[in-house]
């Protein structure tokens, strides 16, 4: 990398299937997790991200660039409401895909400690289980057998909260 | 890829849900159940809880109680749905509800039955509520003379702090929801304020201190406010 100032140094990531991303430095300091490697001086090659594919990889990407394009509310007590709108309208779109994916970007997002992206993904998952009967969690969840209450503690656990289940 | 294994996640995600499902998700699995019943998580839960969308408000009028959405743009509230009230709430001739509600906290209400006198405690989303056993074998809540107050303590117990005037003379109890009994606390006032001419309404709680406002019923009248450190237990008074 050249004599570029420092607004647009770049910073390169690895997924896990070895595809690479080149991305601005001001993207990618929205993960904490990579704002802590370039203040220790620990992002000068490339970072490797062995447990993020490249599709999630790129969906974060996404998400980074947009929030990192956005005026922040610190800069600017008075930014105006359409730039606060158009990011709620762009988190809402972004939110729209499948719950595997979903999952995989969570999982990322706390790996790469991006708080904005937790509590969007962890948002998203409640609203969509939030309707649904034990059943179909441990379905949609892939909850473990072994973790399973016995019959008799699921039995109490109903009796104790069926004003929940009309 | 991912069961959402780190508990840090899960939290995440169930601190969001609203609590009918908290209460169903407490049958999901051992791990799930663990979680939701814990005092983080209930404590994370109704912090969250507290956003103004989620607010509702609960109307307990001569003949009907119902609850209704709060519409912050036009300030008023919606149609909302009738609640029943699971314990003695009626005149003797079963005419008109006779039950105020005094005071809440994290979604728990203190209500008075005015005919018998009684405290309870009650959550109108679960529907459950404890009637509070009555520390003295006589009357029990006098609307127009006592007050309560409700806070939580370091240990998250829920507490009822109760303050009966009668002839007088004043008593201070507080009740603990996980020992289920009473203890006195001491508060010495000068004797004017325990007439009937000052009115108290039931305590605020403001980071770690309840706040009683108590007025003179008289044009012109004093105005004074108690307040209740709930970590030392120490009352203060403050003159308007």
């Amino acid at each position: 990398m050249s004599t570029s100032s420092s607004s647009s140094k770049k910073i390169v990531l690895k997924s896990a299937d070895n595809e690479t991303f080149e991305i601005d430095e001001i993207v990618a300091l929205e993960s904490q997790a990579i704002k802590n490697m370039i203040e220790d001086e620990c992002a000068d090659n490339v970072i490797p991200l062995g447990n993020i594919d490249s599709k999630t990889l790129s969906k974060i990407i996404e998400y980074c660039k947009k929030h990192a394009e956005s005026p922040k509310k610190d800069d600017n007590a008075d930014i105006d409401e359409k730039a606060v709108e158009d990011l709620k309208s762009f988190d809402a779109e972004f939110a729209k895909v499948d719950m595997p994916l979903i999952q995989d970007i969570l999982m990322a997002a706390n790996f790469l400690n991006i708080d904005n992206l937790i509590g969007l993904m962890c948002r998203t998952i409640a609203d969509r289980i939030k309707g649904k009967t034990p059943e179909e969690i441990r379905k949609i969840l892939n909850i473990n057998k072994n973790d399973l209450l016995s019959p008799e503690q699921e039995a109490k656990a109903r009796e104790e909260n069926s004003w929940a289940f009309d | 890829m991912a069961e959402l294994s780190t508990e840090m996640i899960l939290f995440g995600i169930l601190t969001r849900v609203p609590p009918k499902a908290v209460g169903r998700f407490k049958s999901v699995c051992k791990t799930w159940n663990a979680l939701l019943s814990g005092n983080a998580f209930v404590r994370e839960h109704c912090s969250r809880s507290a956003i103004p969308s989620n607010q509702k408000v609960l109307v307990i009028e001569h003949q009907t109680s119902s609850i209704h959405p709060i519409n912050f743009e036009t300030h008023d509230y919606e149609p909302g749905t009738s609640i029943t009230i699971p314990f003695d709430h009626r005149s003797y001739d079963n005419r008109f509800i006779v039950v105020s509600i005094l005071s809440h906290l994290n979604g728990l209400l203190c209500v008075c039955n005015k005919i018998t006198s009684d405290l309870f405690l009650w959550n109108p989303v679960t529907t459950a509520f404890k009637r509070l056993p009555p520390p003295y074998s006589n009357d029990f809540y006098k609307d127009n003379l006592d007050a309560v107050g409700l806070y939580t303590d370091t240990h998250d117990d829920f507490k009822v702090l109760y303050i009966r005037r009668r002839d007088d003379t004043l008593a201070v109890n507080v009740y603990s929801r996980s020992d289920e009994s009473w203890r006195n606390i001491p508060l010495a006032l000068p004797s004017e304020y325990l007439t009937t001419r000052f009115h108290w309404y039931s305590g605020t709680l403001c980071g770690g201190t309840l706040y009683f406002t108590i007025s003179e019923s008289v044009v012109g009248g004093s105005n004074f406010m108690i307040s209740f450190d709930v970590n030392s237990e120490q009352f203060h008074m403050t003159n308007f």
